[in-house]
């Protein structure tokens, strides 16, 4: 039986103790697709991708790469998949050649295609020129490129991405963005989850949001936007500075619910109807709060997730 | 450079490169980083100047005298490397290992496809590549202290030997110890343990070679060479069960650890009637009392193995299940998967092996020459009382505490700390009771709830034999009363095996011959 996923998650739990961490999580990644892995600290992601990688057991569920069960054949399914935690350490005294030889070695690389391969990772992640650099002394932005090289050593079909983009500078998050796009173009399936919001919703094809263990929304950006928020968002402007009053009177216009600041100015949501629109706008032109903008927002991954989430840490 | 000698070279560097991808990765890793680290660089140095001190004050101190005693000089160099090979390099087979999870590098390494017992393997050979560097920066010295004269060559050959057999011994130990638990406070109280049993090793190892060199006499007796073997024989085992347990517990909890541990138990017991048989050959009056020691080691190992095995959990993870045997009969293969059923099965059939294997090597044997000896009767009678009186300890209390399924590791726990709970009570309290009510020390602990009444009722020859077939009468009972209290357990888990096996048959047969994808696809990036 062949799959069309490369990796399908099937209502995936896993207590510690009593406290569910992750609570029934299913979805699918395709091959080709760049799926954001999104939600609040403390959701699961961590947990969930770890399950994914075999590094963690579930208590229920199961992980499929490439239709095979990686319970019941771990070792085939470690074979192609790509792992890259949010934490690890790196051996010291070791140079960045001798690392990554060392892992080639480890998943099997012989011979010459142990040598051509480490020096096309070395390559892909543009760490060329820094070979023999020891590893313990890297910068943070070097470091996650190291693991991102030795994560494809073994050209696996599924990277599982834990925080890619952590303690990188714009460039690195740019550079990195760049990288996992090219992935996605090589036919792998990645998994990549990120607070970073912006920088996901240029990369990804589609969204997988879990808060609290449980699932909120799986689909493409737009899908999950449309589904998940039938309602618009308006950012409005003013010349007056009374945040109080400002609030007060958006909330007396008709199908308006809530309101909060948002970059200097305002978002608010409402029904999105033109007609609605036309008479709030009415509304503040009238009034002496003075407004100099007034916007209704394209969907954006932030909101989306703000949205869905209720934001509760757990 | 000229093109030849560039050509020369980069087909010197493949042939090397090529002979380097035979090796475990982890040897090469290992040994890199241990002669970059300052743990191997210190020590070796602070080992390597005391030996030239040792020398130096040696030469001064002869100066005077006139000649270098060769043997204590020796001796005294040889003491140094000891603690070196002995003690330093297995602590660094410690920190190597704990290390993996200290510094995060545990989860990339496990990830890889390295099996789990070649990273223990490449970690141990490791270990062994740094003892012989030790070895190898010690020979001027030793060479020094052999010129001396006093020491003759073959004992210095058994020396080296046996000391290379122990470090590698005391480092698959250390090993071991380190993936006991992961949290910091408890590898500081491993460390703290593992410190002392290794001096305990050092001083021991240290004390034995020099009886061996001082006593060139021994090596024409053979009992020495008897007690070498048996040294050996508990040495390996003891080794291959630290390297089992290392393995099992860095591997994916899907994953069967428990087969390897009981083929290594199987080769034991088996290595022991071999060895057993063969004293036979060299001395007859004295195997009785070879096989009641042997009988004396070995079932309480059997027992505490035992307890492992019949506590797993009883059903067959997915990973086993679909790798099960499908050519051979589920009952032969069935005591060799995991499972506390199978464990039963399995531990039950171990110490019937070995107590019919004891019987074998000394039936037919003259009775004991000397009155308090055991005769063959009588390590026949104290081989299968402890076989009795372990099964007994062992399923009695099983059966009752498998009904809690053994569902997750604590229930484990505490299943088997049940079950060694038993055993101490069974032994404690009627002697308490016996001591309270008034009988004296010896008398107290002569009640049947012990394996050593049941051992002297079977050793001593005053013992009426009315007494004795009672306890035969009773220890078979019960025996049989835990078989059966086990038997629906023992049936679930060879019915569990054959299903599995049948299961799989019929999967080949509707794939047809399905054949595995190719492990390592062209890199692509
Ligand atoms: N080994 C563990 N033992 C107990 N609880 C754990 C363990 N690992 C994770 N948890 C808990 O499970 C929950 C999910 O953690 P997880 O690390 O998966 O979250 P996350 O979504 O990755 O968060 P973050 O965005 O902060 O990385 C948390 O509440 C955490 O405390
Ligand atoms: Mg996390």
């Amino acid at each position: 039986m062949v799959s069309p996923y490369a990796l399908e998650v099937r209502g995936l739990t896993k207590r510690f103790g009593s406290f569910v961490a992750v609570n029934g999580v299913s979805f699918q990644v395709r091959p080709g697709e760049i799926v954001g892995f999104i939600g609040p600290n403390g959701a699961g992601k961590t947990t969930t991708m770890r399950m994914c990688a075999t590094l963690e057991m579930p208590d229920e569920g199961d992980v499929l790469i490439e239709g095979r069960s990686a319970l019941e054949d771990p070792r085939a399914a470690r074979r192609r998949i790509g792992f890259m935690p949010d934490s690890y350490g790196v051996y010291p005294s070791t140079t960045i050649r001798e690392y990554l030889d060392f892992f080639a070695r480890a998943y099997g690389l012989r011979g010459e295609t142990r040598g051509r391969t480490v020096g096309e990772v070395i390559e892909f992640t543009k760490l060329d020129g820094l070979e023999e650099k020891l590893v313990s002394v890297l910068s943070k932005g070097m470091k996650q490129r190291l693991c991102l090289a030795k994560t494809l050593l073994h050209d696996p079909s599924v990277l599982i991405l834990d925080e890619p983009a952590a303690g990188l500078d714009p460039r690195g998050r740019v550079e990195l963005r760049e990288l996992v796009k090219a992935l996605g173009q090589l036919g792998k399936a990645v998994l990549v989850s990120s607070h970073i919001l912006t920088e996901l919703a240029e990369m990804c094809t589609s969204v997988v949001i879990i808060e609290r263990g449980e699932l909120r929304a799986t689909g493409s950006v737009d899908e999950v936007t449309r589904r998940s928020r039938k309602r618009a968002a308006v950012f409005v402007r003013f010349l007056s500075a009374d945040a109080p009053q400002i609030e007060r009177a958006l909330l007396e216009c008709p199908g308006v619910t809530s309101v909060r600041p948002e970059r200097g100015g305002f978002l608010f949501d409402c029904s999105g109807s033109q007609e609605e629109l036309a008479v709030i706008l009415q509304r503040l032109v009238d009034s002496d709060l003075r407004p100099v903008e007034f916007a209704a927002r394209e969907a954006n991954l932030e909101e989306l997730f703000l949205s869905l989430t209720e934001g509760k840490v757990q | 450079m000229t093109t030849t000698s560039a050509l020369e070279r980069t087909t010197w560097d493949g042939r090397l490169d090529r002979w380097s991808d035979r090796l475990n990765p982890i040897v090469v890793k290992e040994v890199r980083q241990a002669l970059r680290g300052k743990f191997f660089q210190w020590t070796f140095w602070a080992t390597i100047s005391l030996a030239s001190l040792v020398i130096v004050i040696q030469l001064l101190s002869a100066g005077a005298g006139g000649i270098v005693d060769g043997r204590k000089l020796f001796g005294v160099l040889f003491g140094c490397l000891v603690v070196a090979v002995h003690g330093l390099v297995p602590l660094w087979a410690y920190f190597s290992m704990s290390s993996e999870w200290e510094e995060g590098t545990y989860d990339l390494l496990v990830l890889s496809n390295l099996r789990p017992w070649r990273i223990v393997t490449g970690k141990l050979f490791a270990a062994g590549v740094q003892a012989m560097l030790y070895y190898t920066a010690f020979l001027p010295f030793l060479a020094f202290a052999f010129a001396a004269g006093g020491i003759d060559a073959l004992s210095v050959a058994f020396v080296f030997s046996a000391s290379l057999v122990f470090s590698l011994l005391s480092s698959v130990i250390a090993l071991d110890a380190s993936t006991l638990a992961r949290q910091r406070l408890w590898r500081m109280i491993l460390l703290v343990g593992l410190f002392a049993i290794l001096s305990v090793g050092c001083w021991a190892s240290g004390f034995a070679a020099y009886t061996i060199l001082t006593e060139p006499a021994l090596f024409v007796s053979s009992e020495f060479w008897l007690a070498v073997g048996a040294m050996l024989t508990i040495g390996l085992t003891l080794g291959a069960f630290a390297a089992c347990l290392a393995t099992a517990r860095i591997s994916h909890p899907e994953e069967n650890v428990s087969t390897p541990s009981r083929v290594v138990a199987l080769l034991a017991v088996l290595g022991l009637i071999g060895w057993l048989a063969f004293a036979r050959t060299k001395t007859s009056t004295d195997t009785p009392v070879v096989a009641c020691i042997l009988s004396a080691t070995g079932f309480p190992c059997l027992f505490l193995l035992s307890v492992v095995w019949t506590t797993e959990a009883d059903t067959l993870s997915r990973r086993v299940a679909a790798q099960v045997p499908t050519r051979v009969p589920a009952l032969l293969v069935a005591p060799f998967l995991p499972g506390g059923g199978r464990g039963v099965l399995f531990s039950f059939l171990l110490h019937l092996l070995l107590a019919c294997g004891v019987y074998g090597s000394v039936s037919g044997l003259p009775p004991a020459s000397v009155g308090w000896l055991p005769g063959p009767d009588g390590a026949t009678g104290f081989a299968f009382a402890l076989a009795a009186y372990s099964a007994i300890y062992l399923f009695i209390p099983g059966a009752i505490v498998s009904r809690a399924q053994y569902a997750g590791p604590r229930a484990r726990l505490v299943a088997r700390l049940v079950i060694l709970g038993v055993l101490a009570f069974g032994m404690a309290v009627p002697t308490l009771i016996l001591g309270l009510s008034g009988s004296d020390f010896e008398h107290s602990f002569r009640h049947p709830f012990t394996p050593v009444e049941g051992a002297r009722i079977f050793l001593e020859q005053s013992v009426e034999p009315a007494q004795r077939a009672t306890y035969v009468g009773g220890l078979a009972l019960f025996v049989i009363v835990g078989l059966f209290a086990n038997a629906p357990r023992i049936v679930r888990a060879v019915t569990e095996v054959r299903e599995a096996a049948g299961r799989r048959r019929a999967q080949r047969l509707a794939s047809g011959n399905t054949t595995e994808p190719p492990l390592h696809a062209a890199p692509q990036p």
